[in-house]
């Protein structure tokens, strides 16, 4: 998502689908392109964009995703339906929302129906945004444009100085796997918080990756919930190094290259004097936040039901609380969520200060960045 | 290996953190019931700080939100005073570990963030080699702090001659006297005859040993250590087979295994039917308890659970526990063992203090009357520590022949009487430092034979 389009005249429209989004629970994105990419390297190319892009999390289950494109011009053409299907399936989407205010849809419905497309006009959209009690006058700040274009000045000053983050975060993010996900966010937090901005835009950035960060976080858990404890830390290794084949894999290429480096020491009658430290590349493998990373898996695990608000949770903290300089409070942060018990709340509440405490202990936050988050104190 | 570490001669200590806070802890975990405690506060404060904290934090893991005054009230169960435990909770929040919640300016609740134990061990470990300005209560440990502590990781390893250890240690007379000393009070250095030398043997040497020592014992044809390792084979049969439950004679035996350490004992002290009444259990040194050892259960409590169970299953005054597997199962999937109480909360202050167990406070409905009460339900901390426990324990216990719902609801309520009323539980550590030991009879012949078991295993001591 690249918060671009700011005087795109969709904007509008496409804030209110998030709104929208989120108020069914879901965790939505604008904006995301997609680039061609050629031998690993992304081109200039831009294949085609989404508008807006949906994650819906459920306890034991695969993430939903949905993805939008949302006009407001009068076009219904087919064809875009089956643009759409076809983003779909590149996304592994279960859904389409084909939303064109203008437009009359009834020619195309039976066809989005077979396409398990939504399509919308404007009224149509109206009764949906009804179901769930949106009120024009009633947007949380996240949605309107003055956040959208405060967060898009933010991803400039980032593009400005460092692109391969901006990159990342706005594009590549969505299209990987789960394990580069985590690890390359984590990267890019690392990165941020190292980078020469302005301290609101890095602190804001920070707290944007954290939310990016808890996405493929809960992703991992669920495919690790029949683990049994004593065997996580395995399973952990196993599932970000890509899996079981890709983990030999990349076994098998780093003894090759150690045997190799032996067979040229030798040649060189250096082999005794190489202390064999050098030949060792097990730390390549090695992620040195792994223990901490089991450290929190573990904990949402055992909360797992609630380990699902978390990525909207720490969205809520970053937009609402830092970019907008509020001061948090409990409901600060659960007025903007869907209903949810006081138990669901505090567990969830807890998770999410337990991802912070967990960049904070790798050194990407600061304790007194966190500190009034962490001091927000559930009801109990 | 190098084991000089005195700061004011710019040596370098090369123990690895984790390691120097382990045998930390295990020197705190010595003097813990020991009433010469107030030598080791005299001459090892900080190692009995880092003991503390490393406890505390073991403790605390994973109870999420925690009463201020119920924090406290667990950390008097572990020998704090009051106003240590407030500087350990400010330690803990300058490390990140804790958030203390406060209303109008007072601490009311302590929301933990505590890592995994091996880290917070290390953690505590890099600190005293390396203090942090932010964590000023963590120090570097003194000359002799650390003579003492890279003394017991030398004995725990193997025995040594006492040549050895001065030399390695590199200690004039008076201190290394003093290290003596205070290996002796806290009965984690023991010194023996050897030849015309005298060695000196750490019983944390034995832990994890249980495979050597058997088949040394296999080997052996010599008599004197034939009842040695029928004893041993007796309690790796029955796992925390009761002392008092042994043939006086093998009693004997046991007792000095207790004393040189292959035999490993926790106590408990517990009220059955308003009668206290202390019980020993035995535990050979198997490998699986992972004992000492930085990732492993550093503070027993597979020893201490499975001691719970062979209480219920042998002492417990009107029905027994029958199938304690199931119990562990239960405990296991459901987290509970029982309904609310309406009884204090100092009612589980064994497993409260071990970190086994916390008390939730749920409502309730009588049985009879269906009135509706508030009382305390104690909840298992599904920690990973916790789950390998209950993983161990459950291996040593044999399943009853019984069908097993036919007992569960009994065995529950009994399992949860012991944990109920048991007050104190020494784990090993603890009760060889404690006064404990003294009241059973002393067998020289014996101990003699069973501490030269140690030199044998290993081929002889360090010299």
């Amino acid at each position: 998502m690249s918060y671009s389009g700011v005087d795109d005249k969709d904007l509008g429209l496409k804030l209110r689908m998030m709104n929208y989004f989120w108020k069914i629970g879901n965790f939505p994105r604008p904006s995301i392109p997609l680039y061609r990419y050629r031998k690993g390297k992304r081109t200039s190319k831009l294949f085609t964009d989404i508008d807006v892009l949906a994650i819906q999390f459920l306890p034991l289950s695969e993430p939903l995703v949905i993805v939008c494109s949302a006009k407001s011009g009068k076009e219904s053409d087919p064809a875009q339906l089956f643009w759409l299907a076809g983003v779909m399936n590149y996304f592994g989407a279960s859904k389409g929302y084909y939303v064109r205010t203008k437009a009359s849809i009834e020619s195309i419905r039976q066809l989005s129906k077979k396409l398990n497309i939504v399509s919308l006009n404007e009224d149509q959209f109206k009764i949906l945004e009804s179901n769930v009690d949106i009120e024009s006058s009633d947007i949380p700040f996240m949605f309107t444009k003055d956040c959208y274009k405060k967060t898009n000045d933010f991803f400039n000053k980032v593009k400005n100085i460092k692109r391969p983050i901006y990159n990342y975060l706005t594009e590549r993010y969505w299209i990987n796997p789960p394990n580069y996900r985590l690890m390359r966010t984590y990267s890019c937090a690392q990165d941020l918080a190292r980078l020469n901005l302005p301290n609101d835009c890095r602190l804001f950035m920070r707290y944007y990756c954290a939310s990016l960060f808890s996405v493929p976080l809960v992703h991992l858990m669920n495919l690790m919930i029949s683990t049994p404890d004593n065997l996580m830390k395995e399973r952990l290794e196993t599932e970000l190094m890509g899996g079981e084949i890709a983990q030999v894999e990349k076994t098998k290429i780093l003894h090759s290259v150690k045997l190799l480096m032996k067979d040229f020491a030798r040649y060189m009658n250096a082999i005794k004097s190489v202390p064999s430290r050098f030949f060792d590349f097990s730390n390549l493998l090695k992620i040195e936040y792994l223990d901490d990373l089991l450290d929190l898996i573990l904990r949402f695990k055992q909360r797992f039901k609630e380990a699902v608000f978390v990525p909207q949770i720490l969205d809520v903290i970053a937009f609402e609380v830092i970019l907008r300089r509020e001061s948090p409070s409990f409901d600060t942060i659960f007025g903007h969520l869907p209903k949810l018990t006081r138990v669901q709340k505090n567990n969830a509440a807890k998770l999410s200060k337990d991802v912070l405490v967990f960049f904070e202990r790798n050194r990407i936050f600061k304790r007194k960045e966190i500190e009034s988050i962490l001091k927000i104190l559930p009801e109990m | 290996m190098l084991l000089r570490s005195f700061p004011e001669e710019n040596f370098v200590v090369t123990l690895h953190p984790k390691w120097l806070a382990l045998r930390s802890t295990e020197i705190h975990r010595c003097f813990s019931r020991n009433p010469n405690e107030y030598h080791a506060f005299l001459h090892l404060p900080h190692v009995m700080r880092v003991g503390q904290v490393v406890r505390l934090a073991n403790m605390l893991r994973l109870r999420r939100f925690i009463e201020y005054d119920k924090a406290k009230a667990l950390s008097h169960l572990l020998g704090m005073q009051p106003d240590t435990a407030e500087v350990n909770f400010e330690t803990f929040e300058s490390l990140g570990w804790l958030t203390i919640h406060r209303k109008h300016g007072e601490p009311n609740i302590l929301e933990e963030h505590i890592p995994l134990l091996e880290n917070t061990i290390e953690k505590i470990g890099e600190l005293t080699m390396d203090p942090e300005p932010e964590v000023p209560t963590i120090k570097p440990l003194s000359a002799i702090e650390t003579a003492s502590v890279n003394a017991l990781d030398f004995c725990a390893r193997r025995p040594c001659t006492e040549e050895a250890l001065r030399s390695e240690l590199g200690l004039g007379d008076p201190e290394f006297n003093l290290i003596e000393s205070l290996g002796r009070a806290g009965k984690y250095l023991e010194k023996m005859p050897l030849k015309q030398k005298s060695a000196f043997l750490s019983p944390i040497y034995y832990f994890n040993q249980y495979d050597e020592i058997k088949q040394f014992m296999q080997r052996q044809t010599v008599e004197t250590l034939a009842p040695l390792g029928k004893t041993l084979e007796h309690c790796a049969e029955y796992v925390g087979q009761p002392l008092q439950m042994l043939e006086p004679s093998e009693q004997k035996i046991a007792i000095s295994g207790i004393r040189t350490g292959w035999l490993i004992p926790v106590t408990t002290n517990t009220q059955f039917g308003g009668v206290t009444k202390d019980f020993t259990f035995l535990f050979p040194p198997l490998s699986k308890f992972q004992d000492s050892h930085p990732g492993g259960d550093v503070f027993e409590k597979a020893k201490v659970l499975l001691s719970s169970f062979r209480l219920g299953e042998n002492f417990a005054p009107t029905t027994k526990i029958r199938d304690p597997v199931a119990v562990i199962r239960k405990l296991r999937r459901v987290g509970r063992l029982s309904k609310p109480h309406s009884d204090a909360f100092d009612q589980y202050k064994l497993p409260a203090s071990k970190g086994i167990l916390l008390l939730k406070k749920e409502t309730g409905k009588t049985f009879y009357t269906g009135e509706e009460y508030t009382g305390y339900t104690p909840v298992l901390i599904k920690s990973e520590e916790n789950m390998k426990v209950l993983d161990t324990v459950e291996s040593l216990l044999e399943r009853s022949t019984e069908i097993a719902t036919k007992t569960l609801e009994n065995d529950l309520k009994v399992a949860n009487e012991v944990l109920k009323n048991t007050s104190v539980c020494l784990e090993s550590l603890e009760f060889r430092g404690s006064n404990w030991i003294s009241r059973f009879p002393k067998e020289p012949t014996l101990e003699r034979r069973a501490a030269e078991l140690a030199l044998v295993v290993c081929g002889g001591a360090y010299e």
